[in-house]
């Protein structure tokens, strides 16, 4: 017997009506842990590699961490898993709040979403029921009406999930948001849901789950609490800045995005303007936490009389510094709407940012945009544009394609700056190698948290810290990286958390938990498989090895980094980064693994 | 603190830079460990964390405020908060991981310095248990109320914290601490009777200044003598950082330099003065110097707090011995005996026994060597280093069963030189 796991799921069938609770296997307990593990088992389970990830054939996947029910610092995170509508990849998206939380205690590890509901549907989930409701009512509210409405029918304390008038539009990179302000943020899962007809699910429970070796996970808690709070980025940087925070750090790197990439080159007094510390100045009105989370990057800000999430350092650097727009005031209204709304903020910015290329390049005129005079600096136009992509409407329609379909209509596919089809977050490839292979590999695509977060070992690493520039060696440290943010993944803690403990924690945390003894290496081996079973997905979709590369900016446009113009060397740099990328993975660059086994232990 | 604020952005970090160096040059830390920061104007400079202590480039110094948070705490060592608080009433900040702190931390709830330096400038150190030692809370929270009242202190099993006005003087206080901790450690081991050392007198000694850089000669070929000098006594560990003075004879004046124990990054601010022998100063250790060239005629002298000249001069002396004998041949076949004499003795008897053995070390004070160059000066007090070294470790040898008698090694001439 595993302790800590309900060790059942339920399905919903969206078409039928039909609900069924199902019993989790111990060996995929075992085998994947949770979260984005179990995401990556379904979606093989259930061959989901060549479905329109938009029609009644796609499923999504909502899985609680390994660790979701205990009190792990920041283990309140749960993943959704579906094939993305923007990428046609696998996607694992995850989010922090509480409803991971509460959704665990209700009884069940994981929720797997079929079919397609005939007239708008929310599922309401607890210890004793199960509901599908329709709600034509609800559809068309955005993310704060929802809820008002959804708890002030059931209880404050029912936590929501839900999608907002862009996943309603299918927009390719809504969100799904929960508890109001987080998100599960990236890939068009709102999409998804928009598709099925499913508003929201509302969680309320309150099981709870006793460890199986209290001392051993006690020692493992309180050493992991040490940590947090001992360590800077943890206990004072996140906390006291948020991720805003990071701006001026980015910046002084020469990493910070301008004008869709075109460089990394901003105003110092501009840079002041959108910076954390200008944040906390000026808008900021109290940190924000996730469940058991000590650290509370999240922040409560209020611009003229309205008071909102954000905006976290992503969303300044992609509305903000991506498009010229040095005003921390227009950035946050924008991303009000945006959580209201429920899209992705760094496609968003990415997306205008190509747009806004595009506008001054002459690829996209006057009559095209509506009459929007579409050019960096614009900030004038940010909310607007935003309503106009969330409701698909005018030029709207075409942006909320996201990047490359955009580029694509517009005959400039150079200058969408994606891979695999997603947007790239705020982090110039250029002045990091190591991000560079990351985004590259990344099972989802362009994404600097799958792709390993490869930033915080560039310049805040401390004694693990690795050159930026460094060629040899850099491959085993993205596959290092990217194997632990998938243990991350899989035991549903906060990617924030790893700037103060590791996997010798986690280890030990998850032992006492559940009674799995499973070492550090071995949570690293289960998630190097799952992270296989997420490139055979994409090859079995029909991606190549040839995705696993970057906009040709990068390759070929130099720009002033550290004093030196610098592009990425495609032959010799990025090429053979690549190769031993494969040969650490044991994946082949003609687009094959090397192991077929699904359960490879 | 004002001090500190006066110097330009680049002389502070090249400050840091060059104390990183010097505390991974006495071991006074691992490639890795420890901190320092240093207060500039509202803001502070910190050491990235796990930056390498040694290596510090521009980029593993980052700007923390002590008001306002700002971005660089990213970046910030784990004791950054603790350094925030102390920087609040301090310019300089340093934490190492002195051994020799650490282990008197396991027997002594405070270390009580035997030696003159660590009485004068340190007094008493705390040493305050936590129940997490590495950049907790509770750290944060006591180790500035603790240095409040003391200019240093020693975290239990973890290591030392001091502060000052400025960066020389916090790590002048690192070195001083590390050194009475050594002393102590030493004479505890080799089971000395630590009671018949209180009865030693030390004179006033002036207070610590960060010296001037002012030259008082433009012979290039002594500055380069006093310079080379200098760092052999930092890096050989024969004074602490900034104690020490050489001078040479010329005439009826003497050229001086005070703090004479100096790293690379810190050899800019040497001072060299033009001191007459007669009126007698005020300052102990010039009237040191001046005795050597008025009742010598040694052309040069060096006065250093040289720790193992310390252990086995306040173990001897605690066993009512005047000399330390040496027990290498090498050691044997320069100084058959050196004298030892009270640190309270007249200048005259400490002058007359330095010529006689060529060096004369006052328990608990420091060794005086006299002769005709710096080099020849320098070479005396390198030499007791080793002799004394080896002598400490022949006894805990001996007191371990590895030598039946350590006694038949010791330079039979030295019995009666």
């Amino acid at each position: 017997m595993i302790s800590g796991y309900n060790q059942r799921g339920i399905s919903v069938d969206l078409s039928s009506g039909k609900i069924e609770v199902f019993p989790l296997p111990e060996e995929i307990i075992t085998n994947y842990l949770g979260g984005r593990g179990w995401g990556a088992w379904f979606l093989h389970e259930e061959n989901q590699a060549l479905v329109d990830p938009l029609s009644s054939e796609s499923i999504l996947v909502i899985a609680s961490g390994g660790l979701g029910g205990s009190v792990a610092p920041t283990s309140g995170r749960f993943s959704i898993i579906f094939k993305s509508p923007l990428t046609g990849t696998i996607f694992s998206s995850n989010s922090g709040g509480f409803w991971g939380h509460i959704f665990k205690r209700t009884g069940y590890d994981v929720l797997l979403i079929k079919g397609r509901a005939a007239q708008p549907v929310y599922l309401y989930l607890s210890e004793d029921k199960i509901e599908l409701i329709e709600c034509p009512e609800l559809w068309g509210l955005n993310i704060p009406e929802l809820t008002q409405q959804l708890q002030a029918k059931y209880s404050p304390q029912a936590k929501i999930l839900g999608i907002g008038p862009a996943g309603e539009k299918q927009v390719r990179f809504a969100s799904i948001m929960n508890d109001l302000g987080r998100t599960a943020g990236r890939g068009g899962g709102g999409a998804v849901m928009g598709a099925k007809n499913l508003k929201a699910i509302v969680v309320a429970g309150r099981k709870t789950f006793p460890p199986f070796q209290r001392e051993k996970y006690q020692t493992g808690l309180a050493q992991a609490n040490k940590l947090i709070r001992s360590m800077p980025v943890t206990s004072k940087a996140f906390p006291l800045l948020g991720t805003a925070g990071l701006v001026k750090l980015v910046y002084q790197h020469d990493m910070l995005v301008h004008r869709n990439f075109q460089d990394t080159s901003h105003l110092p007094e501009n840079i002041e303007k959108i910076s954390g510390e200008t944040l906390r100045r000026t808008i900021f009105r109290a940190p924000r936490g996730c469940f058991n989370c000590r650290i509370r990057c999240a922040r409560l800000t209020q611009v003229d009389h309205r008071q909102g999430e954000g905006p976290e350092f992503e969303t300044i650097a992609m509305l903000g510094a991506n498009l010229e727009i040095y005003d921390l005031p227009t950035i946050a209204r924008a991303n009000y709407l945006c959580n209201e709304y429920g899209l992705d903020t760094i496609s968003l910015g990415n997306t205008l940012g190509a747009a806004m290329e595009l506008f001054e390049k002459g690829g996209l005129s006057s009559p095209e945009t509506g009459g929007l005079e579409l050019c960096f600096g614009a900030g004038h136009l940010l909310e607007e544009l935003v309503r106009l992509i969330a409701h698909r409407e005018g030029l709207g329609h075409e942006l909320a394609e996201g990047a490359r379909r955009l580029c694509q209509k517009y005959q400039a596919p150079e200058l969408a700056m994606v891979v695999k089809g997603l947007e790239l977050p705020a982090y110039d490839p250029r002045s990091t190698l190591m991000q560079a292979l990351g985004y590259a590999t990344s099972t989802r695509g362009g994404c600097h948290l799958k792709g390993g977060y490869m930033i915080s070992l560039g310049f805040f690493g401390g004694a693990r810290e690795v050159d930026r520039f460094l060629v040899e060696t850099v491959a085993d440290h993205v596959v290092d990286e990217q194997d632990s943010g998938c243990v991350a993944d899989m035991l549903g803690i906060c990617r924030f958390a790893y700037f103060a403990f590791s996997e010798n924690e986690l280890s030990r945390i998850y032992a006492g938990f559940t009674g799995v003894d499973l070492g550090p290496h071995d949570l690293k081996r289960l998630a190097r498989q799952v992270i296989d079973e997420e490139r055979r997905f994409n090859l079995k979709a029909g991606l190549k090895a040839s995705t696993d590369t970057l906009p040709t900016r990068f390759f070929t446009e130099k720009i002033k980094i550290a004093g030196r113009q610098r592009a990425i060397d495609r032959e010799n740099q990025f090429a053979y980064m690549l190769n031993k990328y494969y040969e650490i993975r044991k994946w082949t660059n003609d687009s094959n693994l090397k192991t077929n086994k699904i359960h490879p232990k | 603190m004002a001090s500190q604020n006066r110097i330009s952005q680049a002389k502070i970090i090249q400050k840091i830079k060059a104390v990183g160096q010097a505390m991974l040059a006495l071991g006074l830390q691992n490639t890795h460990s420890g901190n320092i920061s240093a207060r500039w104007g509202k803001d502070f400079f910190i050491t990235k964390t796990g930056s390498m202590k040694g290596h510090l480039e521009d980029r593993d110094i980052i700007l923390v405020g002590t008001d306002e948070p700002r971005s660089g705490l990213f970046q910030a060592s784990s004791e950054t908060g603790t350094h925030q608080k102390i920087l609040s009433f301090s310019g300089a900040a340093l934490h190492a991981h002195s051994l020799a702190s650490v282990l008197i931390s396991y027997r002594h709830t405070s270390l009580r310095p035997l030696d003159a330096l660590g009485k004068l400038y340190l007094k008493e150190i705390p040493v305050i248990e936590f129940e997490y030692p590495v950049g907790s809370p509770e750290m944060e929270r006591d180790i500035p109320l603790c240095l409040q009242n003391h200019p240093a202190m020693i975290v239990k099993t973890h290591g030392p914290f001091t502060h000052g006005p400025t960066l020389e003087e916090a790590f002048f206080r690192l070195t001083v601490l590390d050194y009475s901790a050594q002393i102590l450690f030493w004479l505890e081991l080799l089971g000395t009777p630590l009671e018949k050392l209180t009865e030693l007198n030390y004179p006033s000694l002036p207070e610590y200044e960060t010296p001037s850089g002012k030259l008082a000669t433009q012979d290039e070929e002594l500055i380069n003598q006093f310079r080379r000098t200098a760092l052999d006594v930092f890096y050989l560990e024969l004074s602490p950082f900034h104690t020490g003075s050489l001078s040479v004879r010329n005439g009826q004046e003497m050229l001086y330099s005070p703090q004479l124990s100096t790293p690379h990054g810190f050899l800019a601010d040497q001072e060299i003065k033009r001191i007459p022998l007669e009126p007698k100063s005020d300052d102990y250790f010039i009237q040191l110097h001046q005795a050597v060239y008025r009742y010598s005629s040694a052309k040069a002298a060096i006065f250093t707090h040289s720790p193992w000249g310390m252990i086995q001069a306040l173990h001897q002396w605690s066993q009512g011995q005047n000399r330390v004998i040496p027990a290498d041949a090498e050691g044997s076949y320069f100084y058959p005996a050196i004298g030892l004499s009270s640190p309270s003795t007249e200048l005259t008897q400490i002058v007359e026994l330095a010529t006689r053995y060529k060096m004369v070390i006052l328990p608990g004070l420091g060794v005086l060597a006299i002769g005709h160059t710096p080099g020849y000066v320098i070479h005396h007090v390198s030499s007791l280093k080793n002799i004394c070294f080896l002598l400490t470790h022949l006894k805990v040898m001996q007191r371990q069963g590895l030598v039946k008698n350590m006694g038949e090694f010791l330079n039979k001439k030295g019995r009666d030189w």
